[in-house]
């Protein structure tokens, strides 16, 4: 009792530690978001606002590119995400299971060294070297050299390829900080359990899906939401190589709000847009959520 | 374990499975550096190597690509750097005092502000993002690093806020009890306790911060117009592009990108130790 009369207090001063913080949230977070709210009912180009009502949310539902971008978004996120995760999850099993703790930690080292060249130079190295499109392309002159291909692919530039080459990006996908993630919590299983089961005379793949499979749960689902949230809003490739394109093959629902905003002066529109992806994502956050609740029930 | 006894020759042993291990690992590693490597031995050759020998390593190295990269790229350089710092450094500021606040203090509408700041989590950028640059420009901040650091930090809050509010939590509540019968101030503990015993999960979030102000690229292409005001990512894409127009080669713009990959190179080779510390802490689960 005495403690909380004493927390009362002082419980003005507590708001002031969380001033700077708030004030720049509401300045730069609920305010632009209350306002695309209103803008996504109006006839914006920037500067007027019309207001218009549901207008911009019917021409939206029979907008084949926009409907077409959510399809093509969401095909990216999920592979993205899976094959991402079955990546890191593989390197981290074996990192887990190396005896000898010198190599590992250069391993370690070495893995998280792509990540610290920019991403920008990453995206170029993949466009202008790797995937490039004629045969000065590394890959191109490795499956000419061949003989698998006659002609040189057009990767990012093909209506056919541009995205298969946006999934085959950053293959194989290991490098950066994620497997270290998958990996504290490899080790942090209790020694015990593991020695229980070497006794038992449990074999690898058991060991994996009986013990390691529940105990990364934690990090499965943040990798998950992450890997939603961050991937139907991700549009840097679009936005630096393919503008979406060719025909609109490589659309996402990111670059159309950025595209109808920037480049066709329909500021409202692309709000309105921006509203429905804000519904599915934080549609998708509730269900992936609710999956960790009813998880940690049973 | 039982074999404890005869530790020696297993030393020596090694099991296939080891083997596979390492070769598996291997194979990644080899994957994943490839890009860099081609990066780095394209960036010395002279036009014609390039076109003659372009995927093959070739002598001798034609270094001259660096200087004329690093008289175009230094300048990003420094722009992402002081960008990136001033973001880091106000992050971290405002996250631990929020953090600080929500964790040490009791007050009506405490737990209403949190669930406050966390629904920021919910908000796609790609939402926001239009009426956020109208406001900026009316705010007058495009063209300014303002206009890059105060919405970036303003994004980075709840994630923040979360990381060192969790790890606030865990810390002996004793401490701070003995330091209030010392008599000591908010500001005292703040400064005194409370940081220095959080320095594993601010090095994290300082790090990640640092890197992803360092990435960022959409936000910072739409404010930063000018090009003496240009960070990495920005100019990177045009630098490029620019210059394969003109000569043909990509040489020199791969000498900048190694130079531009340098800084963070440097800084991770000091901080490895802490970063790996903090993402391997646990705290990144859900």
């Amino acid at each position: 009792m005495v403690k909380v009369q004493k927390y009362n207090k002082k419980g003005l001063w507590g708001l002031l530690w969380l001033l700077p913080g708030l004030l720049l949230i509401l300045v730069f977070s609920y305010y632009p978001l209350f306002s695309a709210f209103y803008y996504s009912l109006t006839d914006w180009n920037g500067k007027l606002a019309e207001y218009i009502s549901f207008a911009n949310f019917s021409e939206l539902l029979k907008d084949q590119i926009f409907l077409n971008s959510i399809k093509t978004a969401v095909i990216l996120t999920c592979t993205g995400i899976l094959l991402g995760n079955l990546a890191t999850f593989i390197l981290a099993e074996c990192l887990f299971n190396l005896k000898g703790k010198r190599i590992g930690s250069v391993y370690r080292f070495l893995f998280v060294l792509p990540c610290l060249v920019p991403g920008i130079v990453t995206m170029l190295l993949w466009n202008k070297i790797i995937f490039a499109v004629n045969d000065a392309g590394l890959v191109n002159s490795i499956l000419l050299s061949l003989g698998v291909i006659k002609e040189p692919l057009t990767w990012y530039a093909g209506e056919e390829t541009v995205l298969l080459s946006l999934i085959l990006t950053n293959f194989p996908w290991v490098a950066g900080t994620s497997f270290l993630i998958y990996l504290a919590g490899l080790q942090n299983i209790p020694e015990s359990i593991l020695e229980a089961a070497k006794l038992e005379g449990i074999t690898v793949l058991e060991r994996i899906f009986y013990i390691d499979f529940p105990y990364l749960m934690g990090q499965i689902r943040y990798f998950l939401m992450l890997g939603f949230i961050g991937g139907l809003q991700n549009y840097s490739m679009q936005l630096l190589f393919t503008k979406g394109g060719p025909f609109y093959k490589s659309m996402v629902p990111g670059y159309y709000i950025y595209w109808n905003a920037f480049n066709n002066m329909r500021y409202g529109y692309a709000c309105a847009c921006g509203v429905v992806m804000f519904v599915i994502i934080f549609t998708l956050t509730l269900i992936l959520n609710k999956l960790k609740t009813s998880e940690d029930m049973s | 374990m039982i074999t404890g006894y005869s530790q020696k020759p297993k030393k020596f042993k090694l099991s296939v499975s080891q083997i596979i291990l390492n070769v598996v690992i291997c194979v990644l590693l080899f994957l994943s550096l490839y890009p860099i490597y081609m990066m780095l031995i394209k960036s010395v050759k002279t036009i014609d190597q390039e076109i003659h020998t372009g995927f093959k390593l070739t002598f001798p190295f034609y270094f001259e690509n660096y200087s004329l990269a690093w008289q175009l790229v230094h300048s990003y350089i420094l722009n992402t750097f002081v960008i990136a710092i001033v973001t880091t450094v106000g992050i971290l500021f405002v996250c631990s005092a929020m953090a600080y606040g929500f964790t040490r203090y009791e007050f009506w509408g405490k737990d209403a502000l949190f669930m406050m700041v966390l629904a920021i989590m919910m908000i796609p950028s790609i939402l926001t993002i239009i009426p956020q640059y109208s406001m900026v420009k009316e705010f007058n901040m495009v063209n300014t690093r303002e206009g890059v650091i105060l919405p970036t930090i303003a994004g980075a809050v709840p994630m923040g806020m979360l990381l060192l509010r969790t790890f606030f939590n865990g810390l002996p509540q004793g401490l701070f009890e003995a330091a209030d019968l010392d008599g000591a101030s908010a500001i005292e503990k703040y400064f005194l306790i409370t940081l220095p015993l959080s320095l594993p999960i601010m090095a994290t979030l300082g790090l990640t911060s640092f890197l992803n102000s360092w990435n960022d690229l959409i936000w910072p292409q739409l404010i930063l117009r000018k090009d003496e005001l240009q960070t990495i990512s920005v100019a990177m894409n045009s630098f490029t592009t620019n210059y394969y127009k003109t000569t043909h080669s990509y040489a020199v713009p791969l000498a900048g990108y190694v130079i531009v990959s340098l800084p963070l190179i440097l800084v991770f080779s000091f901080t490895s130790k802490q970063f790996m510390a903090g993402l391997t802490s646990g705290a990144f689960k859900m």
